[in-house]
């Protein structure tokens, strides 16, 4: 008896059982997976975190072990979470809170979203803030940390990434000649009389050399997306440290 | 009758695409991998190596397979079976080796469209039994992995002045590099997709001039 490849009936079984068993395959894998691809993800957040406050770069922190690092990241970062309000939400794990998952949430409008907040603190026991931000990028989105210093507006380092960016376009946001910018001199978030400016990322020459960042030329999107996270991240910051000023 | 695994048969199926009929340089597949990774030599030996473990594994499988697969859908079997492994060597990419799956990011994803490995899948493991798949498949990885390690040497080297992220030469005063040259300086056009092009189509040249079975007849 032959079995006809080319019947209906046939092509139907054929494809049912390859489907099924590629996907039983594959929701195994990525099951039994899972919890060593979140350590290396945590492990990352951590890195980003410390990195962006100056205890190591980024190239440094990827020769140590992740012990090493989790044990720096418990001794020097201390953490909070906030509201837009400004005001201090108890019972929340700051480092769990994914920041792209909440900006994505479309449920949410930025008064619905949490905040975390990250202190560091220094060797020479000075305070340095980290904050986490998100936004959308060409292709998906964008995320990044920035620290400034204890004056709470000079920035002191920032560390950028995305999903999928173009290399060599979008992508170029996490490299050190465009992260350099932002510290190669003194950039500040407020201006003289302590109103809120953020730093832009422009096109075509910056005018405000406190207060701009180039762009990436032919990554028009990516460069807009940055400087929309820069601008609309510091907010609910400025309310919490206003109120604890207070 | 079944060949022995060093048969000459199958030792030519291993030769052939090293030179006479290799994958970028002579059949001019899977060009876009070849110029997007080979900025260092780390991520190109990563992207020869999954691209190995792909083409033997969905040769494999479609070989076997092959009696079995309706002749209307079989590119698209053939797509489901690549696709799976590669997601496979995704998912283990970013559990035990995440930097290296951060560097080749979106490029893990595109090795489903590396024509090198649909194309041998359509012109041979369909027809061949699974052993001699096998063997085409390792002669097509390899002859891919030699041409991306060569880019990747010479990118990367002449890019950024390391081999494998050791950094070999410098200008005058850089204390990491092993030789430090005065008024050297690296030549940053080597970083650039254009390049790779160049260096593939230098190694065509050379290859195409010391072959004499490819000179075509004029």
């Amino acid at each position: 008896m032959a079995i006809n490849k080319n019947s209906t009936s046939y092509i139907i079984t054929f494809s049912v059982i390859l489907i099924s068993s590629t996907a039983l395959l594959l929701s195994t894998l990525s099951v039994s997976l899972k919890p060593m691809q979140q350590e290396n993800i945590k492990n990352e957040k951590r890195s980003f975190l410390l990195a962006s406050a100056g205890q190591f770069t980024v190239k440094e922190s990827k020769k140590m072990s992740k012990d090493e690092i989790k044990s720096l990241f418990d001794e020097k970062i201390s953490s909070v979470v906030i509201n837009y309000k400004g005001e201090v939400i108890e019972g929340q794990e700051a480092f769990n809170l994914d920041v792209v998952k909440e900006f994505k949430a479309t449920s949410k409008t930025p008064e619905d979203r949490l905040y975390a907040l990250f202190t560091y603190k220094a060797e020479d026991g000075s305070k340095k803030y980290v904050i986490p931000m998100a936004g959308n990028g060409l292709w998906g989105p964008i995320w990044g940390y920035i620290a400034l210093k204890s004056d709470k507006n000079t920035i002191d380092g920032v560390i950028f990434d995305h999903k999928s960016e173009t290399p060599g376009l979008g992508a170029e946001i996490t490299k050190k000649w465009f992260l350099d910018q932002f510290t190669s001199n003194v950039k500040q978030i407020l201006d003289n009389e302590g109103n809120y400016l953020a730093v832009s990322v422009v096109k075509g020459g910056i005018k405000k050399p406190m207060h701009e960042v180039d762009a990436i030329a032919g990554s028009t999107i990516t460069s807009k997306g940055v400087s929309n996270m820069l601008n609309e991240s510091f907010y609910p910051y400025m309310v919490f440290w206003d109120k604890i000023e207070l | 009758m079944s060949n022995s695994l060093f048969s000459k048969k199958n030792m030519k199926l291993i030769k052939d695409p090293l030179n006479d009929s290799n994958p970028i340089s002579i059949q001019v597949l899977g060009i876009c991998s070849a110029l997007a990774i080979t900025i260092m030599l780390e991520n190109a030996f990563v992207m020869s190596m999954a691209v190995l473990f792909v083409m033997v594994f969905s040769s494999l499988f479609v070989s076997l397979l092959r009696n079995l697969i309706p002749d209307r859908i079989r590119i698209i079997v053939q797509l489901v079976v690549v696709a799976t492994l590669v997601i496979t060597v995704d998912q283990f990419l970013k559990a035990f080796l995440f930097d290296v799956s951060k560097q080749l990011s979106v490029f893990v994803g595109l090795i489903i469209t590396n024509c090198i490995i649909m194309g041998r899948l359509e012109a041979f493991a369909l027809a061949n039994k699974p052993g001699v798949s096998v063997v085409d498949a390792i002669g097509n990885a390899l002859g891919y992995t030699w041409i991306l390690l060569v880019v990747g040497f010479v990118r990367e080297l002449f890019g950024t002045g390391a081999i494998w992220g050791f950094k070999i030469l410098g200008t005058e005063g850089d204390t990491e590099a092993l030789l430090s040259i005065p008024g050297y300086e690296h030549n940053g056009l080597m970083l650039f997709p254009p390049m790779a092009l160049i260096c593939v189509a230098v190694i065509i040249w050379i290859q195409r001039s010391k072959n004499t079975k490819l000179i075509e007849a004029n």
